[in-house]
């Protein structure tokens, strides 16, 4: 029984990673989208990233997410 | 207004108990579960902090947890779509954890809360705050400055890995930031691994190693690894790491820059990872002299607090203390992730609620970092009777005569006195002390009570007033986070023969009058100890300085390796008599190992795991 488990897994895992995942990843390569921003840059000056708002967290300790950043 | 803050589910879980601002009550959970870097929800630790205020559950007006689950999760993707078709195994192995758990932390916590009172609307309680945001807020509002800026540097929080904020009375506000997976913390643990290490606690080890290594491979790591700017911003390049895509930290590309593979951990250590260890400790040096002088420039703040896995890094805090760029720095004990469960309840008390905060007129309001689990002297006697111990009872003056008296004489002594430490270290509350001046405590604890061969040496524990007199430092240091020299007149000269010496054997060269707490560098980790936060161990080494004319004497935490420090007399009793520590003193008990019932001892020599 795990060993079908652990198939299903694998199979629905990897259609979602090869076949979703992976094609999305090309384009958004394609149009220059560097979320992790992996390029360097020599010439810029600094890596620090300012952060968006005076007061990022104050108003939502509700929510399970970081507040919207400035990048 | 009572908080309790909690951290969990990557490692170190703890709790904490914030009422009106002061700090009642916080302890890691691995200290009740006896599992080491323990990650599962603090039910024990929450239980021991609501039992310590004497509280109810239902009286706690928020809990906070220490970051935001969801954000972690988005920052997964987010590096699988960067990365794909690279990183299946990852990917194949983290997603079904996430979508069976870690996406419903918040679900969890809840249910988990229910535990506590099934009447209480927890949801309308429960909030989050931010990773590094816990961090600062740790470092900031229990500081003695009225305002300051606040560096902060880990591994990875859910995007941050390093952040800037500015502190000013009740407020605090994070200014700038660097973001996964640009991170000083995973260029540490990176060399970590590669050094053959564990990732997440064998960091110290590389900082211990590194003093016997020479800074041979900086500018291969700067050329090749992280771009520096001047302002100490930094960017890594992700050709030569793993960690975004695989289960380890650095590839092929990193192994074939440094000429080989990663160090298995049973072959022995060579000068090459000496040599490593040396230069990612320069590097990391560098990066964080950098960012402080940059932002006292451009911030113009005369003071720095500073929390984060990083932070620990007792080596790079001295040297920046001696830069002296700024007036003062204080350093959160608790600066790992665990200390997140104090930063997230003091956030709450200070940021969500808008609390008053008064800064202490004397010292931190960390009370020393006592701020774990105590037993009363009848409490003591019980358990330790129900346990088969045989001890005496001694007045005050008695144990502190008698404890100073053994410790001139050689002995090892088990301290268990008063509140456990929060935080990584032992800090005379849970302790193994001993001799400094001894030429052979070094091998003592570490052959027989600790059951490791340490190329670190051991901290001293020096009283505060003498601190100068022995060490180059003269600021307080009460939290073992300041590494500093002997000062040269205590030292001994090293011939040209012991120069030579490798490794452990050149650890052993008596090189200074204090030769258990020297390193081969003659740096020191110092633990300056003060009377208003631990009295009786400051009586203790006033007398053993009375005794000996030294006021230094050994630290170590109280545990054997692989376990976490010792929480309760029975697990002290435990570790006594699974040890060969001679003495041992649980508030005012005393026992002598040869009085004992030997068929008690339980063996730990083969029964650890290697770190």
């Amino acid at each position: 029984m795990r060993s079908v488990i652990n198939l299903i897994e694998n199979i629905i895992l990897g259609l979602v990673f090869f076949v979703v995942l992976t094609p999305l990843s090309v384009i958004y390569r394609f149009v220059g989208q560097d979320p992790l921003q992996m390029k360097s840059n020599k010439k810029q000056k600094s890596y620090w990233i300012v952060r968006g708002n005076d007061d990022p967290v104050v108003k939502d300790f509700k929510s399970q997410f970081v507040s919207k950043r400035a990048k | 207004m009572k908080i309790l803050g909690i951290s969990a589910f990557y490692h170190d879980s703890a709790a904490a108990l914030v009422i009106d601002g002061e700090i009642i009550a916080a302890a890691q959970e691995e200290r009740f579960t006896r599992i080491k870097h323990d990650l599962g929800y603090p039910v024990n630790a929450i239980h021991f902090c609501l039992k310590y205020a004497g509280i109810n559950a239902k009286e706690i007006d928020y809990v906070v947890f220490y970051d935001k689950p969801l954000s972690k999760f988005e920052r997964l993707m987010k590096t699988y779509l960067a990365f794909a078709p690279k990183g299946f195994a990852s990917f194949r192995e983290a997603v079904p954890v996430w979508l069976k758990e870690k996406v419903f932390h918040k679900n969890l916590l809840l249910e988990k809360l229910k535990e506590l009172d099934g009447n209480v609307d927890w949801e309308s309680r429960l909030t989050f705050s931010e990773h590094h945001l816990s961090h600062a807020a740790s470092a900031f509002f229990p500081s003695p400055f009225e305002r300051a800026a606040v560096l902060t540097m880990d591994g990875v929080g859910e995007w941050t890995t390093t952040s800037l904020a500015i502190g000013n009375g009740n407020a605090l506000t994070v200014n700038r930031e660097i973001c996964f997976p640009h991170s000083l913390g995973l260029l540490y643990s990176a060399f970590t691994y590669y050094t053959g290490f564990k990732v997440n606690s064998g960091e110290y080890k590389v900082m211990g190693l590194a003093p016997y290594g020479e800074p041979r491979y900086v500018d291969l790591i700067k050329d090749h690894l992280i771009d520096i700017k001047d302002d100490g911003s930094f960017h890594l390049n992700m050709d030569y790491f793993d960690y975004c895509t695989a289960l380890r930290m650095t590839n092929e590309k990193f192994h074939s820059l440094f000429g080989a593979q990663p160090r298995a951990p049973e072959v022995p250590l060579t000068q090459r990872e000496m040599d490593l260890a040396s230069s990612v400790q320069a590097v990391t040096e560098e990066v964080v002299i950098k960012l402080a002088r940059n932002i006292a420039k451009e911030t113009g703040e005369r003071h720095l607090c500073l929390a984060g896995g990083v932070a620990l890094n007792c080596v790079a805090n001295g040297k920046l203390l001696r830069e002296k760029i700024f007036d003062q720095i204080w350093i959160q004990p608790a600066a790992g992730d665990a200390g997140g469960a104090l930063g997230a309840a003091l956030a709450g008390y200070y940021l969500l609620q808008g609390g008053a905060r008064s800064v202490a007129s004397k010292g931190d309001a960390m009370k020393g970092s006592y701020l774990g689990p105590n037993y009363s002297q009848d409490e003591i006697e019980g358990r330790l009777k129900a346990v088969g111990a045989r001890f005496k009872t001694l007045d005050d003056n008695e144990l502190i005569d008698f404890c100073a008296q053994a410790l001139s004489e050689g002995k090892a002594i088990g301290w268990h006195q008063g509140r456990m430490e929060f935080g990584p270290r032992a800090l005379g509350g849970r302790s193994i002390i001993g001799d400094a001046r001894s030429s052979t405590m070094q091998k003592l604890l570490n052959l027989k009570v600790k059951y490791r061969e340490s190329f670190r040496p051991f901290a001293p524990s020096v009283l505060r007033e003498d601190v100068a007199d022995w060490f180059d430092l003269d600021s307080d240091s009460p939290y073992m986070l300041l590494v500093a020299d002997v000062k040269a007149e205590h030292r001994i000269a090293m011939s040209p023969a012991e120069q030579k010496l490798f490794g452990i054997d050149k650890l052993n060269v008596k090189r200074s009058t204090i030769p258990a707490v020297t390193h081969v560098d003659y740096s020191a980790r110092i633990q300056t100890v003060h009377r208003d936060t631990n009295p009786r161990y400051y009586s203790l080494i006033s007398r053993f300085k009375e005794l000996t004319g030294c006021p230094v004497i050994v630290n170590t935490s109280f545990n054997v390796r692989g376990e976490p420090i010792v929480n309760t007399p029975e697990d002290a009793f435990r570790c006594f008599m699974g040890t060969e520590i001679e003495v041992l003193v649980v508030g005012n008990c005393v026992l002598m190992k040869e009085n004992q019932d030997k068929s008690l001892a339980l063996s730990y020599e083969n029964n650890f795991e290697l770190d």
